[in-house]
């Protein structure tokens, strides 16, 4: 009964998630936010592999070879996504620069860009694509820009984007990411109403969905309360804790042992739970970026041992509670 | 066999139950979200509020779906156990 009824709500559920949406967006197309108010998304995919470079002041100009997924060139544009690290080589502090950018194939035209950018923040570039051909290499120029920032590139900083995919179908996938976290809510709901009644089962549901979402709040706690009893313990070896009676500025909080104890352990259970980041794709669809279904993949498999462990409890659960005839 | 004939059979029965409590309402309701959140969020232009819109529009679905999947699946059985009829179904 508990399998077939976490298949029966889980479906149901997801089915009206994907019809919702699907309605959703017909509402957001007859108000006037249609798909051609956002850019399309696109699969991105690493374009420089080979390993960390630089433009800086010692080496103002760089060279690379891009990898561009299939499919996109040729096409419309090639969109670049840059995520930098700005290095600060001396100077006047400009907030902004702007950084010239060389795109080329051998024996082609050379396309230039100069684009803005804000020290610590992505951003984009976009290319003519149509006269690209994808037999060829395809080769990205960068200079440094003129003033204060140097900038570096870590493999994986310049992303390449593919083809580009309709709103509706990456909201469709986005969704079917979703569907995981659907079977593990009603999991829990199913597994309180084993043993307790209704709003004693919808509570433990909620407090799974709580315990999913602010996983990384308490991550962080946990982590600070760790940090601060080590840097306790070390002040404490070293001889330099304060020893006038007063609390100093660089004095760590005072972290009891039950504490500690308590943040340890939460460190431990919050290591057992699926990031909500693989069922929640909103960033990635508000990123433009599409959805892959390698990450439905994954979120289904990182759902699949709660599912397991709470189909089984409810189970257990049921199993041991006496059913009257009517 | 006969175990998944009848997970089949109560995963048929729950979504049934799903449908007469009128769940389906969140199907048309989209409609009116996904209007709601077009006609009336704020933004310098139309990009930035399409972004907003869309957030609006998918916390507000998914919010949503995780209620039908949770308010069912945490009263039905309870009912069920006090009516008697898990009895049945289990029998």
């Amino acid at each position: 009964m508990i399998v077939g009824s976490v298949l029966g709500h889980g479906l149901l559920a997801s089915l009206l998630l994907v019809g919702g949406l699907a309605t959703a967006l017909l509402g957001l197309e007859i108000g006037g936010l249609g798909t051609g108010q956002r850019e399309p998304t696109r699969a991105f995919a690493p374009a420089n592999v080979a390993g960390e470079v630089s433009v800086v002041r010692a080496t103002p100009s760089l060279e690379i070879q891009l990898q561009v997924p299939p499919g996109a060139i040729p096409g419309e544009e090639l969109v670049l996504r840059f995520a930098p690290r700005a290095v600060n080589e001396g100077g006047a502090l400009e907030r902004t620069g702007s950084l010239p950018l060389m795109l080329h194939q051998p024996g082609g035209d050379v396309q230039y860009r100069d684009i803005g950018f804000a020290p610590g923040r992505s951003f984009t570039a976009r290319f003519v694509a149509a006269d690209l051909d994808p037999a060829l290499p395809v080769i990205l120029t960068i200079h440094r820009p003129s003033g204060t920032w140097g900038l570096v590139f870590p493999a994986g900083s310049i992303e390449a984007g593919g083809p580009p995919e309709l709103f509706v179908q990456t909201t469709m996938k986005a969704a079917l990411c979703m569907m995981p976290l659907l079977f593990l809510i009603s999991a829990a709901g199913l597994l309180g109403a084993a043993r307790f009644n209704a709003p004693t089962a919808l509570g433990l549901g909620l407090a799974l969905l709580v315990l999913l979402a602010g996983q990384d709040v308490l991550r962080d706690g946990a982590e600070y309360v760790v940090r601060a009893s080590e840097t306790a313990r070390q002040l404490e070896t070293e001889g330099h804790a304060a020893d006038d009676g007063r609390e100093h500025a660089d004095t760590p909080a005072e972290v009891s042992p039950l504490q500690r104890s308590l943040a340890d352990v939460a460190l431990v259970g919050l290591r057992a739970l699926p990031p909500m980041d693989a069922f929640d794709r909103t960033s990635d669809l508000l990123d433009r970026r599409s959805v892959t279904p390698p990450q439905c993949a994954r979120a289904a498999l990182l759902a699949l041992p709660g599912l397991s462990v709470l189909v089984l409890a409810a189970w257990l659960l049921l199993s041991r509670r006496d059913l009257l005839p009517t | 066999m006969t175990f998944l004939r009848q997970v089949a059979a109560i995963a048929e029965l729950r979504a049934r139950q799903g449908v007469a409590s009128r769940l389906g309402f969140i199907v048309p309701f989209g409609v009116v979200v996904g209007l709601g959140a077009a006609l009336w969020v704020p933004g310098v232009d139309a990009a930035a509020r399409a972004a907003t819109a869309d957030r609006v529009m998918l916390g507000a679905m998914s919010g949503l779906a995780v209620l039908a999947a949770l308010i069912p699946a945490a009263t039905t059985i309870p009912r069920e156990l006090r009516t008697g009829a898990a009895y049945r179904l289990l029998a």
